[in-house]
Parts: structure tokens; C-alpha cells; sequence
């Protein structure tokens, strides 16, 4: 089993941090999937039986990293690792920091005693002093066994599909809300419209946005779904990584579905109605 | 929609081009949770009173709004503030002004907000309650005692230096320099700020002879937060020992807007009393 990454891109780099900072503040622990081609970090619901997996970030590897080598064993060639995402965060830290440029980044799989996810970075300081800094993250090598539980994001026959153009503002709206209530409806409708409401004893708010680009839909179904404020903001926190398009699917009452279409990832993540 | 098709009787509507005029008046009073909201032809007035003893309000005059209509001699209700501030920043966020158009039907219905900032509206309707009898403190006016009137920017730094672990704020006004004085106590220890009549930030400092009063700090707080917003603040101690500020604040759009704020002294006890006092004289 052996896995490498290497990457050289000061962009590429901040995206990176970036995104550990947002698994960070999404779970505690989560699954980073290894193939040949690409790296996918999936994070589960806690405390779900059976495994319920709500968020899943592709990033294409081979464009994204300089180098990028993964061998395993088995007809598929697959590696995947449990991680504690605040270490995977705090590792990446030095990448923001403003007085030394990184240089390069290097992830690799190694063994100290224990399976270790060991990032290696490459700084240079203003006076052209350089220096190392390796964090050295202890996973937990997922056997075989496991491994039908982190599936692919499935596909659903959705009602209506929409393309957001502000994320920021939705997100803006969500955080208010969530101080005044505990669930949002989102509601998308066929003339471009969605509305984000939410109400309690005191207030009800309704918001609705017009700019919403509307990508398909199959009937005149009813698809409100409800969800838990704190979440859908904490989900939506992903809108740091600057995506080109983000498109919310929803399917009947059931579920909505986001996708962000980042230039070299891709994050999925699903919320799920909460009856009332 | 619905309400525009059978175009129901308000007695209170008002437009505002800049939510933040309002939000950034309403921010300075929000510290409890209920506030009386008044409304009359001269504009709107929002009361917050905590256990008798404090009182601030916060006057919103019609110019502020592009337009402003009443049909009632006045409306009054209570509504919670923290919801209405939350409503109102809804697009704090955003880099373009937000709008706002305020409805408030009659007795028993909910104040109706709308704000538009470009292609989003929330609309939000807060419930009301019933209004209950407010406080009345008569202004000191004619029989104030200790009187000053000072730039917003320079008291704000003169209380900045206040211990914040102190329980209690004794307020000093005399004809002799330093003419101002502020004190706090703490177990960190006692701390004294100073200012003499003739500071640059003081316009005018009238005084018919020596007052001391103490008020709890928890209940002066929030005139503090006010001080850093004013652009001028007026200070008057009546004989009795209430303090009355009234702070002028410039809103985004440069206009005007009060805020009033009523303060009851605590009784300084006798030991206490003449320590600070030998200490002083």
C-alpha cells in the first residue's frame, strides 16, 4: 500500500487549506477515499446506523496535485483512511500564514509506529531562510470489510433542479435564520424562484431569491423540504472554496441535494426533511 | 401577495431606503428583551426598560423614512428586539443598502417587515403583544443640577478606560476641577478617570455645586455602547441623582436620530460615602 502526493501551486495549496478547515468544522472524524485517479473526502452523519454519508468532496487528482501516486492491492486499487479532521486542519495551517511562502506540499502515507498521513511543508520565509514543517496525522486503514459502506452519492430521479447564483447571499440568510429558528424550508418553485423560511411563536421570515436558474423540471410535484438551520449553514460554510456553479436538487419532500462544482473538485452534500 | 390583492387597512406604513439606519439606532438599546414600540405622526419611538431603573429610547423621526403614514392618533405594542434586529440585519452581509417597508395592521397583528436588497425580499412578521404601561422620568430640564455637553468621540475615550469587573460607577460633578469625575472599584483595584471643564471635547458644562451619584455598571453599559455611536452626548444629573443622557446619532444617510437614557443612582452607603469623599476633600 503506498500513497503519494505532491503539489507545488500556491492556489491549489489555499484551497486545500481551505478545505480541511471545513471538514474541520463539519465533523470530528472523516473518511478520505484513495484511488488512481482521484482523492474523495466523504464525511459521515455521527452517530447513524446504518453508515449515512452526507457530504462527499472529489477533487481530481491527477490535475490538482503534481504528482500523484496510489498502489494498493486488489482489483480496484483503493486506499481508505480515517482521519481526525481538526489535525488534518491544524496541519495545513502554516499553508495560510503570511509571513513564509510554501514552496510544496507533500502528503504521503507512512508507517511510524503506527499508519500515519504525514504532510510535509516546504517554506521559505521572506529572507530566503527555508525550512520544513511535518505533521505527521494517525489514521485508521479501513479494511475490506468496510468498504461498501462509503458509497458513490446516489442518483434520485429529481423533481426540480436548480442552479444557485449567490451562494454568499443564501448563506448570509441561513445565518440569520438559524438565530431565530431551529428549521429551514427550502422551497424552489418553477418560475426560478426559491424561498428559504422558517418560523416560531414570535416570527415567521420568508425569503425569496429571484435570481435562481432553473436546470429542470419533471412535474408540479410539492418539494419543500425542511432542514435543520444549524446544518444546512454549516454545509453552506463550504461556499469559501469559491465554486464556479452550484446546483440544489430536490427530490419530491424527501431530500435536497447540493452539488459545488469547484474548478478541480466537487462537493455533493445531501440534508435529509425533518418532519415536523 | 394576497395582502396586496384585498389591500387590507394599515394603520402604520413606512419606507426606509437604508435598513441600517434603523438597525444601527435599534442596536444601541437592545439590552433586554422586550421593547414598547410607539408610533405617531412625528415618527416612531422604542422603549427598553430593565427592572424599573433604566430606560433608554430611541427616537426615529419621520425624516428618516421616504415615506411614513399614520392613521391613528398613536400605535403602541411591545415586541421582542432581539427578533427585530435580527429581521432588520437579515442582509447586514451584503454590500448594496437594503430597503425596508414596515406594515403594522391594527390591534392584535403582526408588525410586517420587507426588505429588499436587488433580487432577494424577506418578508418577516413579527408578533405583537399587548403594550404595557412604560416608565415616565420627567427630564431634569429646569431643575438640573450638574449639566455637560460633549463630543461623542471624546467620552467615548474618557470611559474607555473604565475597570469593567466593577460592580458599581460613581459619577462626580463640581464647580472645582477636575469637574468631571468617573470611579470604579473592583478587587483588581480603583480606578479614577478625570476631566477638567475646559477639555477640548467638552462644549458646555454647567454646575450649581457638588453632586455624587453611583450607578450599577451593568445598567450603565449599555449607555457606553450608545457613547461609542453619538456624535454628541448630553449629561445631566438632576439634584435627586438621575442621570439623564441624550445622545444625537448620525446615521449612514446623515441624518439625525436621538436616544434617550434614564438611569435610577443606587444608594451609596454611609461608610462607603465618606471614604470617597475624605479621599476627594
Amino acid at each position: 500500500m503506498k500513497f503519494k502526493a505532491v503539489m507545488y501551486e500556491s492556489l491549489s495549496m489555499k484551497n486545500l487549506s481551505f478545505l480541511g478547515n471545513t471538514l474541520n468544522k463539519l465533523t470530528k472524524n472523516c473518511v478520505l477515499r484513495l484511488t488512481k485517479a482521484e482523492m474523495s473526502f466523504l464525511v459521515c452523519e455521527e452517530n447513524s446506523s446504518p453508515k449515512q454519508i452526507s457530504l462527499w468532496c472529489f477533487i481530481d487528482a491527477r490535475q490538482y496535485f503534481n504528482e500523484f501516486i496510489v498502489e494498493a492491492m486488489g482489483p480496484t486499487c483503493e486506499i481508505f483512511l480515517e482521519f481526525p479532521t481538526d489535525m488534518f486542519s491544524s496541519s495545513l495551517s502554516s499553508l495560510k500564514t503570511g509571513n513564509s511562502s510554501p514552496r510544496s506540499v507533500k502528503i504521503k502515507l507512512t508507517n511510524k509506529v503506527s499508519p500515519c498521513l504525514t504532510v510535509d511543508i516546504d517554506l521559505v520565509s521572506d529572507i530566503g531562510m527555508s525550512r520544513t514543517c511535518v505533521h505527521d496525522i494517525p489514521v485508521k486503514v479501513l479494511p475490506r470489510l468496510l468498504w461498501s459502506e462509503y458509497n458513490d452519492p446516489p442518483s434520485h430521479n429529481y423533481n426540480i433542479i436548480i442552479e444557485l447564483k449567490n451562494l454568499k447571499k443564501v448563506r448570509s440568510v441561513v445565518e440569520r435564520l438559524k438565530k431565530l429558528c431551529s428549521y429551514v424550508e427550502l422551497k424552489p418553485s418553477n418560475d426560478g424562484l426559491l424561498s428559504v423560511s422558517g418560523s416560531t411563536q414570535t416570527v415567521t421570515v420568508n425569503t425569496i431569491f429571484k435570481n435562481v436558474l432553473l436546470i429542470e423540471a419533471a412535474g408540479d410535484a410539492e418539494s419543500n423540504v425542511r432542514v435543520d438551520a444549524k446544518k444546512l449553514y454549516s454545509l453552506l460554510c463550504c461556499e469559501v472554496l469559491n465554486p464556479k456553479k452550484i446546483s440544489c436538487s430536490f427530490l419530491e419532500s424527501k431530500l435536497v441535494h447540493f452539488i459545488l462544482y469547484c474548478d478541480l473538485f466537487m462537493v455533493h452534500f445531501y440534508l435529509t426533511t425533518i418532519e415536523e | 401577495m394576497e395582502a396586496e390583492n384585498t389591500e387590507p387597512h394599515y394603520v402604520l406604513t413606512g419606507k426606509v431606503d437604508n435598513v441600517k439606519n434603523l438597525t444601527q439606532l435599534i442596536k444601541c438599546i437592545n439590552f433586554k428583551e422586550v421593547a414598547v414600540f410607539f408610533a405617531s405622526k412625528n415618527g416612531i419611538k422604542i422603549v427598553v426598560e430593565d427592572s424599573k431603573c433604566v430606560q433608554a429610547s430611541a427616537f426615529i423621526g419621520t425624516d428618516i423614512f421616504t415615506e411614513f403614514t399614520i392613521n391613528e392618533e398613536l400605535v403602541s405594542f411591545r415586541l421582542d428586539i432581539n427578533v427585530l434586529l435580527e429581521c432588520l440585519s437579515m442582509f447586514d452581509q451584503g454590500s448594496n443598502q437594503a430597503s425596508l417597508n414596515l406594515y403594522y395592521r391594527d390591534h392584535g397583528f403582526p408588525l410586517r417587515l420587507v426588505l429588499v436588497e436587488e433580487d432577494v425580499v424577506t418578508d418577516c412578521s413579527i408578533k405583537t403583544l399587548e403594550a404595557l404601561e412604560i416608565l415616565h422620568f420627567d427630564p431634569p430640564g429646569e431643575r438640573v443640577y450638574n449639566k455637560m455637553i460633549a463630543d461623542g468621540s471624546g467620552l467615548k475615550e474618557f470611559f474607555a478606560d473604565l475597570d469593567s469587573g466593577s460592580e458599581y460607577l460613581d459619577i462626580q460633578m463640581s464647580k472645582t476641577q477636575p469637574n468631571f469625575i468617573i470611579r470604579t472599584e473592583s478587587t483588581a483595584g480603583r480606578c479614577e478617570a478625570s476631566v477638567s471643564q475646559d477639555a477640548e471635547w467638552i462644549e458646555e458644562f454647567v454646575s450649581h455645586g457638588q453632586s455624587l451619584s453611583r450607578f450599577k455598571l451593568t445598567q450603565f453599559k449599555p449607555a457606553i455602547k450608545t457613547i461609542q455611536a453619538a456624535k454628541k452626548v448630553s449629561f445631566q444629573l438632576s439634584r435627586e441623582g438621575l442621570l439623564c443622557l441624550q445622545f444625537v446619532i448620525m446615521t449612514e444617510s446623515k441624518q439625525l436620530c436621538y436616544i434617550e437614557y434614564y438611569c435610577t443612582p443606587v444608594i451609596i452607603d454611609d461608610d462607603d460615602d465618606e471614604t470617597i469623599l475624605s479621599q476627594e476633600f
